[in-house]
């Protein structure tokens, strides 16, 4: 139904920004891992955000195209450099010693996090103030 | 009937906002999206620039006030994008403040015109039912 | 007056809203018939009635209509009836007081 596009749109970005979230939890939650299965330390996941532009409704054939919210488009791997620390004590310390360490930084992923839950709560605002109107315009008809 | 002239108006008015509505909860759903620029539609603006353009104040003799009544019903809503620069690395230009006070603004000027349309039946119901004696 | 033709018609409400239209009533010099004004107002409650039915429709397809078009065309079919049903109902009323009327 044409009026419930933009609740459509509110619910892209909070799938969206739950998305991310669950990258950056991930994130966080390997930030010492040394070994994945491609061999070598966790390496630092975001997401890449999209807009949304030609979702089509049953009639919008002969329309423009119609904003319809944000998606994500690809998880990408980070390449800024890993962290290196001398502990010959570790287990997966090479030669020299080193340890590899993925290249996440705690404080990066909570700034990150909070502003996901900013937004993602923004979209949740949005889809109340769309159903705020939406009683409003029915109760143009209450006697 | 020309007695729905105002509720039609008013009509008008609601789509505007609801179309607001739905490009700001694109803004904010897109408030990470690297590159975006903002929306928004522009309808009560053009609106009072009109209504200032034409020197002819509205409560003047009859002709002149249903021109401007027309004039103004002539206005059509616009939909543009704010190519502004950004401060952002990303070049988004969404300020999420910004878009939830617009929001909020929205909503209430669509609840309180809702009730007027509301009142305006009700009038009209009342105008109806009550002539008999 | 209105003569014998008036008299011998049932007063059930379709002819008797019939009869108000063709007759036509007293006219007065630039202003409209009161059968003129009645068809108008059936005219119109037409229109606003198929007016609605266009919209709920296309907002039951889900085309993109809103839902304040919905309701605002509703109370606007709704009104225009009842106003034409108060049109109707006071020339009925006027209409029996004439004929009560004694020559």
């Amino acid at each position: 139904m044409g009026m419930f596009d933009m609740l459509d749109i509110s619910a892209s970005g909070m799938t969206a920004q739950r998305l991310r979230l669950d990258v950056i939890s991930n994130n966080i939650a390997n930030v010492n891992t040394t070994r994945t299965n491609e061999g070598g330390p966790y390496q630092r996941e975001r997401v890449v955000f999209q807009e949304i532009r030609d979702r089509k409704s049953f009639s919008d054939y002969l329309r423009e195209s119609k904003r319809a919210g944000v998606r994500v488009v690809s998880i990408q791997k980070d390449d800024a450099p890993f962290k290196t620390v001398y502990d010959p004590t570790h287990p997966d310390a090479d030669a020299e010693g080193y340890v590899r360490l993925p290249n996440v930084n705690i404080v990066t992923e909570m700034v990150d996090m909070i502003s996901a839950l900013r937004s993602y709560e923004a979209n949740v605002t949005a889809i109340n103030a769309a159903k705020s109107m939406m009683s409003k315009a029915l109760e143009i008809s209450r006697i | 009937m020309n007695m729905f002239k105002t509720i039609d108006f008013m009509g008008t008015l609601l789509d505007v906002k609801l179309k607001r509505h739905e490009l700001i909860s694109n803004n904010l759903a897109n408030v990470d999206t690297p590159g975006y620029k903002r929306y928004d539609i522009s309808f009560e603006e053009l609106l009072k620039s009109k209504l200032n353009e034409s020197s002819i104040p509205l409560a003047t003799t009859h002709d002149k006030h249903i021109d401007t009544k027309k004039q103004l019903m002539d206005v059509k809503p616009v939909i543009y994008r704010e190519e502004n620069h950004s401060f952002r690395n990303d070049n988004n230009n969404v300020d999420i403040d910004k878009e939830m006070v617009e929001m909020v603004k929205n909503t209430l000027s669509y609840n309180i015109i809702s009730e007027q349309i509301s009142k305006n039946l009700k009038l009209l119901q009342t105008a109806i039912s009550e002539g008999r004696k | 007056m209105k003569g014998d033709k008036a008299v011998k018609i049932e007063l059930d409400n379709k002819t008797m809203t019939n009869h108000l239209i063709n007759s036509g009533g007293a006219k007065v010099q630039g202003e409209k018939s009161f059968g003129e004004v009645l068809k108008n107002a059936l005219e119109s409650v037409n229109t606003y009635q198929k007016e609605y039915e266009t919209v709920l429709y296309r907002h039951l397809i889900g085309d993109d209509v809103d839902l304040h078009d919905v309701v605002i065309a509703g109370e606007k079919a709704r009104l225009s009836l009842e106003l034409t049903l108060q049109i109707r109902n006071k020339a009925m009323e006027a209409y029996q007081e004439i004929m009560r009327m004694q020559i």
